[in-house]
């Protein structure tokens, strides 16, 4: 995966790094995004893994511990710098809607 | 209505819609996939039920691996343990079903999605497509240098000429699929950052039917073929279907006895090398010892005599134009005609030998007749029959003489005539010219210009 890729994250690689703030294992994952989204995200467990190999892969993300075939993670400096990088884009997202609508929902 | 059933896969390895639509539809009427393949599926008997089916790809795994790699295996637990039961491993291809009505898809983000396909696509596509690429080019560059070589004897040949179009079509359909694999890739890869999964196209029927062109353009150039040359054509199908009946054979058979991958692969397909070599010698063998005889259509010998060993043969082909035409001579001659015909050119070569163990005389004759149906071909046929004889040259200088220089054409009444200039002095070798026939024709005596005359009235159109 071309480091270009990863300029930007999708919302469910945003929550998958948010999630290994704390080391978990790919089911706790699934599981911490659905209680942190209330359900709102949902991640594919095919999808978590693909994802899970690749943050690996560019050093977003460390294993921790192996049990079995269960694997845990936690997320590196790197990852976290990825992550401040998103929150930051999402909130002057934020900022340039609140500048024009003020805390308005923009339907009026 | 057995257990089991095998029904025609009708879907591309990619199609990953069309996979999970199909096996609802075979779940719902209580047939459960239990393995899959290249042409079909295998399905066994279940209760019906209405079930949520799920195509990944595991772009490391293959289908030569004994058992699946420890991450496939990590992968799988993964999945169960979200809801999503593997149903089947069909090389690169992983299926999960669930009955959980509301469980998320197995795969939720393009972007891994499409990084999946496209390793497994590039693993299972590129490097054969390349390699046939480049075998498409190297034969394409062997039959163009041949047919520049021999221009005559090439286009007149249709078993060599039809091969042009038929690896031209095979180098369009192999560069049209690696076009559609990177351009598949750009704009896979674009959609999923906008959070959109586009699927790579599919173009199933494709290679059927640029395979049903070539195989007709080959029935075409063969079907002025012997029963001998089928038969040899026959053996050598033959050969191949067995070296890939047992390559296969051989990767299953090695498979499930545990052998890795390379290893399987490399005892697999050089078997199969091995059948193939020894099954072409053996061909090659029967048809030098007569097995496949060459033509009905061909002329057979009259006679035959031995000479310095060695049986040659005398034929008593008819010729259009002959000694007796010309001279006042009757000895025993081998009158011997060849003769092929394309859509684009008709070409003869005749003789007229005296035995070599008959008496000598100089009344030989030796011509060819080139008629080119195919009207821009001509510039270019004259081009090569004119350079068909060249000085040699030798750190730029001429150290021995030998072209065709113009001379007056009237004589044979022809538009154009050339004669072969050779060391010192003329010989008594033309090449003559008319609307779209081109004549070259060797004296093995000196004509006189009533002879010349009557020859050229002979051979014009």
């Amino acid at each position: 995966m071309p480091r270009e890729r990863f300029k930007t994250l999708t919302e469910q690689m945003y929550y998958i790094l948010l999630c290994l703030t704390t080391e978990r294992s790919g089911a706790e994952v699934l599981e911490a995004v659905r209680d942190l989204t209330g359900g709102r995200v949902g991640i594919g467990s095919g999808t978590l893994y693909d994802l899970l190999e690749l943050f690996a892969a560019e050093g977003m993300i460390r294993q921790t511990r192996a049990e079995g075939r269960r694997r845990s993670y936690v997320i590196t400096d790197r990852g976290r710098e990825m992550l401040t990088r998103e929150y930051e884009r999402i909130r002057a997202q934020c900022a340039d809607y609140e500048s024009l609508f003020g805390g308005r929902s923009g339907n009026g | 209505m057995g257990e089991f059933r095998r029904v025609p896969a009708g879907f591309d390895f990619f199609d990953q819609e069309a996979i999970e639509k199909k096996l609802e539809r075979m779940a719902a009427d209580g047939w459960m996939p239990v393995r899959a393949g290249r042409m079909f599926w295998t399905y066994k008997k279940c209760a019906p039920q209405k079930l949520r089916f799920a195509v990944t790809y595991f772009p490391g795994a293959s289908e030569l691996d004994p058992e699946p790699g420890e991450r496939q295996l990590e992968k799988e637990e993964l999945c169960a343990a979200d809801g999503w039961r593997l149903v089947l491993r069909y090389d690169a291809m992983q299926v999960f079903c669930t009955n959980r009505a509301g469980a998320p898809p197995l795969e939720t983000d393009p972007v891994p999605r499409v990084e999946n396909i496209r390793l497994t696509l590039s693993r299972r596509l590129l490097a054969s497509r390349l390699l046939m690429l480049a075998l498409i080019l190297w034969s394409l560059y062997l039959q163009l240098s041949q047919c520049l070589r021999d221009p005559v004897g090439y286009l007149s040949d249709v078993s060599r000429l039809y091969s042009i179009p038929s690896w031209t079509l095979l180098l369009l359909l192999s560069a049209f699929e690696l076009a559609s694999y990177f351009r598949w890739i750009g704009r896979a890869r674009s959609a999923a950052e906008r959070g959109v999964f586009l699927p790579p196209r599919s173009h199933r029927w494709l290679p059927w039917v640029i395979l049903a062109l070539v195989v007709l353009l080959f029935a075409l150039s063969r079907s002025g073929d012997s029963f001998g040359e089928w038969l040899m054509f026959v053996c050598v199908l033959a050969v191949m279907g067995l070296a890939v009946l047992l390559e296969r054979l051989l990767l299953g058979a090695l498979r499930r006895r545990g052998v890795r991958r390379w290893i399987n692969l490399a005892v697999s397909c050089g078997s199969a090398a091995v059948l193939v070599t020894a099954g072409m010698i053996a061909i090659i063998a029967a048809g030098i010892g007569g097995l496949f005889p060459a033509g009905e259509g061909k002329s057979e010998p009259v006679d035959s005599y031995e000479w310095k060993g060695e049986t040659m043969y005398i034929y008593d082909d008819p010729l259009p134009l002959e000694v007796e035409d010309l001279a006042d001579a009757d000895l025993l001659w081998s009158r011997e005609a060849r003769l092929q015909e394309s859509p684009l050119l008709a070409y003869g070569e005749y003789s007229q030998d005296i035995p070599l163990t008959g008496e000598r005389s100089n009344y030989e004759l030796r011509y060819s007749i080139c008629d080119v149906k195919f009207a821009p071909l001509r510039g270019f046929i004259r081009e090569r029959l004119i350079a068909s004889r060249q000085d040699v040259v030798q750190d730029g200088e001429v150290v021995f003489v030998e072209h065709f220089e113009p001379v007056d054409p009237e004589p044979f009444g022809a538009d154009e005539a050339w004669r072969l200039l050779w060391y010192d002095g003329y010989m008594d070798t033309w090449l003559l010219f008319w609307d779209g026939r081109m004549v070259e024709i060797k004296f093995y005596w000196q004509p006189t210009a009533a002879q010349i005359k009557t020859a050229a009235e002979i051979l014009r159109p």
